[in-house]
């Protein structure tokens, strides 16, 4: 009787163990299933696309929309080393063009701009960029390798302010972490990043003519499975529905 | 080494296996590496920066982790407290902690608004992220376990006789930790410090949590990578190219020097009694001193030893100078839990009082009681010279070094082993290493000597050999010396007494000439080779426990009820085929158990019919047992003279 249970744990451990060598082994990979979608997308645009995603499903039921979400870059990197997915969303064009054939034509699909954000109540009282330039203060930027970082150095530059920062963080959800926590004073990060994490964290919001115009480009991977199914949803994106989701989110539209 | 073989299959596949999966990646980074450009790139200012902050943070943390894990690890194999296995299980978890949430914990902990961060703002203005503190910190929290774990198995299987034996020698804790625990682990020390090495040179998630990515302060190699994998792959490469080779350079440095010293330790031993011959077996002529002015003994010292023992072994003892006693009694007895409770290292019994000299000694530290034990492999500290090991007791209790070497010379050198002096104790044979057990725990002043079953290892050549150099040392030694031994032999030729203990009591306490004439317990006659039945006397015999009654012929006879041991030599005993007429008194019937060859005579050993002695060992000549037909199984008839039977009162 022992015995049997204990072989009946062992086959039950063996098979736990093999299903997802089973389930990956084949050239019809999760990521390559019928009717699955895989979207590569910038960082942060990751609340508002899994909204975005679950409306297109429902529109087109049989139709599995997932998402890997990491800083443009990385997911540029990734599309260079051919992983398998079937759209990609960055926050920028130059990193999306620098693809070259490995995408189709990229369309803009949403627009960001940059905020200053800081701990909640503002204790620092910071207005503006100029302000981040106050010595002692612990501000913290994205790195100049991931697209927030370029950003937010180029409208610095416009406004005269050198900025010391005391971390480069990988991507813009690192930044709004790293003051979330309090262990920075400030940081810059997208506005809609600071509008997310709204409670935690105060905006201070940058002024049109001193801000950066931000573009969201996204684009068929010319290794997409299933370019057509890739095509539709790209074209959704620009849907009324779409970017009313997106706006609701803090994004601006094309 | 283990001999190259056939590999069975189903394990060199998986094995193969393993060495692809593990390389083949490796192999990647090799083909892809932009060879042309490399020079170029590796000298970059900003890699050379990450490079140089990697070798600084990776150092740093290897130092913090082996100031505060090597303790550590010590208490972890050592100390036993409550909740032990508790805080075992917490201080590894940073090993299986994703590193991103270590660096969150790490900021909870003593980030600005963590426990101990905040307290350190506050007070001292001392901010750890975004600092390269901070990024020490992080590669600490996640290697120092790798170093914790490797270290605490090595001192896990290092023997504690070595610890205790230095404290024998007069090292404080401190020291024998210093001197003979660090040495000893070193092997696990390094595996374990260069693990922890390569965790904290290879460590990213905590670091970019907890102190942030700022050339020069933060961001190390693999944070460098990190980035220019988004937008230089090439780059990338090739900076893990620099790393890979950095961490594999230390770690083939390190290991080919710690490998190449164990080769030498673990040189396969040479034959005990075959060495001996040809270079140990050297015994100084007869008229070189034993004793030498060189002693370090106050001209007329003596050490008389009175001590009294509670607990598991409890008894009194009241010993002259000079005297060797032989501590004898069969296994469990409690000779060894007397020894240790002298040196005060067991809690199983302790000396109440324990007096060398006139001095007080009980409720001393171990290290402070100045008496020396040789454990029963010796027990020489594996990673000294025999001239080191024997200088060991001299410098422990701060002689100079170079005065202690020429006095642990000189005493190598009486018992001539000073040729050995710059051998290690691997390269030594079992009766060389004894004698410099010998000089070692000789040459530490000792007041009372222990010596646990000191020939008990060595074959019967060498240890005529030893028990020789042991009898002439220890004529000049002024203290008292306990040898703890199984054979009656050492007892008889080296004690001037033999303390005779069955379970933890004095049973005996004589000259060896009386034990031998008179055990006072079966299990002594025994050990030296005479048939012993306790019994009762009555009526001029013994009435044996076993229900036999024997006759005896002792004059004068102890009074009737007197509880006795019956003794009587094999030789004594008689053997026959039938049953024998005239004078014996003693005779019965029994059947042969076993057969030995004892020299040149056959030990028989017989039992009893109901109503006889159950057991009785008889010496015969071969030729008797091949007249009698003696076989395991066969029947025989048994006698002994009542005037060969001596009787010792209880």
């Amino acid at each position: 009787m022992r015995r049997t249970v204990r072989h009946a744990v062992a086959s039950l451990l063996t098979a736990a163990l093999l299903l997802p060598l089973t389930a990956c082994g084949g050239p019809g990979a999760p990521a390559d299933g019928p009717g699955r979608l895989t979207v590569l997308a910038a960082a942060s645009l990751t609340d508002v696309l899994e909204d975005v995603g679950a409306a297109y499903e429902e529109e087109h039921p049989g139709t599995d929309v997932v998402f890997s979400f990491a800083g443009s870059q990385e997911l540029a990197s990734q599309v260079r080393q051919g992983v398998p997915a079937d759209v990609l969303v960055t926050a920028d064009t130059p990193t999306m063009d620098r693809l070259g054939e490995a995408v189709g034509e990229p369309v803009v699909i949403a627009r960001n701009r940059l905020a200053i954000v800081t701990a909640e109540g503002n204790p620092e009282r910071i207005t503006g960029l100029e302000d981040l330039s106050r010595p002692g203060l612990k501000v913290v930027l994205a790195a100049p390798e991931v697209p927030v970082g370029r950003y937010g150095r180029q409208i610095l530059d416009r406004a005269g302010a050198k900025v010391r920062p005391v971390s480069q963080e990988p991507n813009v959800r690192a930044v709004l972490a790293k003051v979330r926590l309090g262990e920075a004073d400030a940081g810059l990060v997208y506005a809609t990043d600071a509008a997310a994490a709204r409670g935690e964290v105060d905006a201070v919001a940058v002024p049109d003519a001193r801000n950066a115009v931000v573009s969201y480009p996204a684009a068929v991977l010319t290794s997409a499975h299933d370019p057509g199914a890739a095509r539709r949803f790209v074209a959704w994106l620009g849907s009324p529905r779409a970017r009313a989701l997106l706006a609701a989110a803090g994004f601006g539209t094309p | 080494m283990i001999p190259a073989r056939r590999v069975p299959v189903p394990l060199a596949v998986p094995a193969l296996v393993a060495v692809v999966f593990l390389l083949l990646p490796l192999a990647g980074v090799l083909a892809h590496a932009p060879w042309g450009t490399l020079g170029d790139r590796l000298t970059a200012p900003a890699v050379r920066e990450a490079l140089g902050l990697s070798l600084v943070v990776s150092g740093w943390a290897l130092a913090l982790s082996l100031l505060l894990g090597v303790p550590l690890a010590w208490v972890l194999a050592r100390v036993d407290f409550p909740g032990k296995a508790l805080v075992r299980v917490l201080v590894m978890l940073p090993m299986v902690l994703p590193p991103t949430v270590a660096g969150v914990a790490l900021l909870q902990g003593f980030g600005r608004r963590g426990m101990l961060g905040g307290v350190l703002a506050d007070r001292f203005g001392v901010s750890l992220p975004f600092s390269t503190a901070g990024a020490v910190v992080a590669a600490a929290f996640v290697s120092m376990p790798f170093l914790v774990i490797s270290l605490e198995g090595a001192l896990a299987g290092l023997h504690p006789r070595y610890e205790e034996t230095a404290a024998s020698l007069g090292a404080a804790p401190l020291r024998a930790f210093r001197t003979v625990t660090v040495p000893m682990v070193g092997p696990g020390l390094v595996a374990g410090a260069a693990l922890c090495w390569a965790r904290a040179l290879g460590e990213f998630g905590a670091t970019i949590t907890f102190a942030g990515n700022l050339p020069g302060t933060t961001q190390t190699l693999p944070l460098q990578v990190y980035l220019l994998l988004q937008n230089d792959p090439d780059g990338a490469v090739a900076v893990s190219l620099l790393l890979l080779v950095t961490a594999a350079a230390v770690l083939v440095a390190l290991r080919g020097r710690w490998l190449g010293h164990a080769a030498v330790r673990e040189a396969p031993r040479p034959a005990g009694p075959e060495r001996e011959e040809r270079t140990g077996g050297y015994v100084p002529p007869a008229d070189a001193p034993a004793a030498g002015p060189a002693d370090g003994y106050a001209a007329g010292a003596a050490y008389p030893l009175v001590a009294e023992v509670d607990g598991a072994t409890a008894l009194r003892l009241d010993v002259p100078a000079g005297t060797t006693v032989a501590v004898v009694g069969p296994n469990g007895a409690g000779k060894s839990t007397l020894l240790r409770a002298l040196l005060g290292l067991t809690p199983r019994a302790t000396a109440t009082t324990l007096r060398l000299g006139g001095r007080e000694l009980a409720g001393l530290p171990p290290h402070r009681r100045g008496i020396a034990w040789v454990p029963q492999d010796g027990a020489l500290f594996p990673h000294l010279s025999a001239l080191a090991n024997t200088a060991y007791g001299l410098r422990a209790q701060g002689v100079p070094r170079a005065r202690a070497r020429a006095q642990a010379r000189e005493r190598l050198d009486r018992l001539g082993v000073g040729h050995l002096a710059h051998r290690r104790p691997g390269e030594l044979s079992g009766g060389q290493a004894q004698r410099v057990a010998l000089a070692r725990a000789l040459t530490a002043r000792p007041r009372l000597l222990l010596l646990d079953e000191p020939l008990a290892a060595l074959d019967q050549t060498t240890r005529a050999r030893v028990r020789h150099a042991l009898r002439r040392h220890l004529a000049g030694f002024p203290g008292v010396c306990l040898i703890v031994t199984h054979d009656p032999v050492e007892a008889v030729s080296l004690a001037d007494r033999v303390l005779v203990l069955e379970e933890g009591r004095l049973v005996q306490y004589a000259e060896p000439a009386e034990v031998a004439r008179h055990p006072r317990s079966p299990w002594v006659a025994r050990m030296l080779g005479r048939n012993a039945w306790p019994g009762t006397v009555r009526g001029g015999g013994l009435d044996t426990a076993d229900g036999a009654r024997l006759v005896t012929a002792a004059d004068p006879a102890p009074a009737d009820g007197t509880a006795a041991l019956a003794v009587a030599a094999p030789e004594a005993v008689s053997l026959h085929a039938a049953r024998p007429s005239g004078s014996p008194r003693n005779v019965w019937r029994g059947t042969v158990r076993e057969l030995a060859a004892h020299g040149a005579r056959l030990r028989v050993l017989v039992s009893g019919v109901p109503g006889a002695p159950s057991e009785v060992v008889a010496e015969v000549t071969p030729a008797a047992a091949a007249e009698l037909g003696l076989a395991e199984g066969s029947g025989v008839w048994v006698s002994v003279k009542a005037t060969e039977i001596t009787v010792v009162p209880l």
